[in-house]
């Protein structure tokens, strides 16, 4: 059976239609994607500089916990330098600072090829509050 | 065969009724989304403010002395304390711009809004402390009144209101960022916890 013009009119309309579609999926999920684990990242932050108002300091089993969480997000290069991690006393400033390497997917479209690539970003997140924390003598 | 009068139309309706079903459930998405972030900030925001609180003398709590009789006496310190606890939580720079291009917050925080409310239970007078336009706090005593933030919460111990303004991402599209402006406000109270 032979193709008509409008046949061919209307198979063009629809892939140009699909590829559009297809564009603004890959885009908003990508994006989506990434907002979504940095938010994770910023929940799990949260979760620790509260134990460390309760505490005083980030203590070794929460660290090994808080590394453990970001491990199972999907974060590499985990590293909680500067963080506080002696006991301070009531008032005082407690900080966690959290670096870690994110891995973003990064489509390009060349030449009609589309390709995904994996780029490792360098990211830091920081949390800081004031200690809850009494010890003996009241401080 | 034959091909009907109509048929790209049908097509074309089909076509954009489905891009538009899209568009109606990426805006939800991005409402949700939107809502989220807006809650990780008013957290964020209330530990700024206890921070800030924190700024009180040790002294008059350790004593046998009453929450109720704590004040906030040094609205400038109490200040930059807020303004340095909120920058460590949002991960801003020294201008309050986000550090990371992947925070969802697209631009500079501004602090609209700063108000310390000391309350003496003695003659239950309020003294209202505001942060104006140059950076200076402007006092008044308010005597034997009911006073409230402007969130609505009537003040029966010292107090700190804030709010503040930034734009959050709602899509990315190669290169265009689209933005929504968010005003989260939140009120801490000395006695909580």
């Amino acid at each position: 059976m032979k193709k008509k013009e409008g046949d061919i009119q209307d198979f063009i309309l629809q892939m140009i239609g699909i590829v559009i579609c297809f564009i603004m999926m890959l885009c908003g999920i990508d994006y989506a994607d990434t907002v979504i684990k940095y938010n994770d990242a910023n929940e799990i932050a949260r979760k620790y500089i509260l134990r460390m108002e309760a505490k005083g300091y980030l203590a070794s089993d929460d660290q090994a916990e808080l590394e453990s969480d970001m491990d199972d997000k999907g974060f590499s290069n985990i590293s909680l330098a500067n963080s506080t991690t002696t006991q301070v006393h009531y008032g005082e400033e407690v900080k966690l600072v959290i670096n870690f390497q994110e891995t973003v997917k990064a489509f390009k479209l060349e030449n009609f090829k589309l390709e995904v690539t994996n780029d490792n970003k360098n990211l830091t997140i920081t949390k800081a509050s004031t200690a809850l924390y009494f010890n003996e003598d009241g401080n | 065969m034959k091909k009907k009068n109509g048929s790209l139309i049908i097509t074309a309706t089909v076509f954009f009724t489905f891009i538009f079903i899209m568009i109606i459930v990426f805006y939800y998405v991005m409402l949700a989304q939107i809502h989220e972030e807006n809650e990780m900030v008013r957290s964020d925001m209330v530990a700024s403010e206890h921070a800030a609180i924190k700024q009180i003398d040790l002294s008059t709590v350790s004593g046998n002395k009453e929450l109720d009789q704590i004040k906030i006496t040094n609205c400038d310190d109490a200040y930059e304390r807020f303004k340095y606890y909120l920058k460590m939580n949002l991960n801003l720079d020294d201008n309050f711009m986000p550090k990371s291009q992947y925070n969802f917050i697209k631009g500079k925080v501004k602090i609209k809004r700063f108000i310390i409310y000391n309350l003496n239970k003695n003659d239950l007078s309020v003294e209202v402390c505001t942060l104006n336009s140059e950076g200076n706090f402007e006092k008044r005593i308010v005597k034997n009144g009911n006073v409230s933030t402007p969130k609505g919460n009537y003040i029966q111990h010292t107090t700190i209101h804030a709010c503040i303004d930034f734009n959050v991402a709602t899509y990315k599209f190669g290169k265009f960022t689209g933005t929504q402006e968010v005003s989260p406000s939140e009120d801490v109270d000395i006695t909580e916890e």
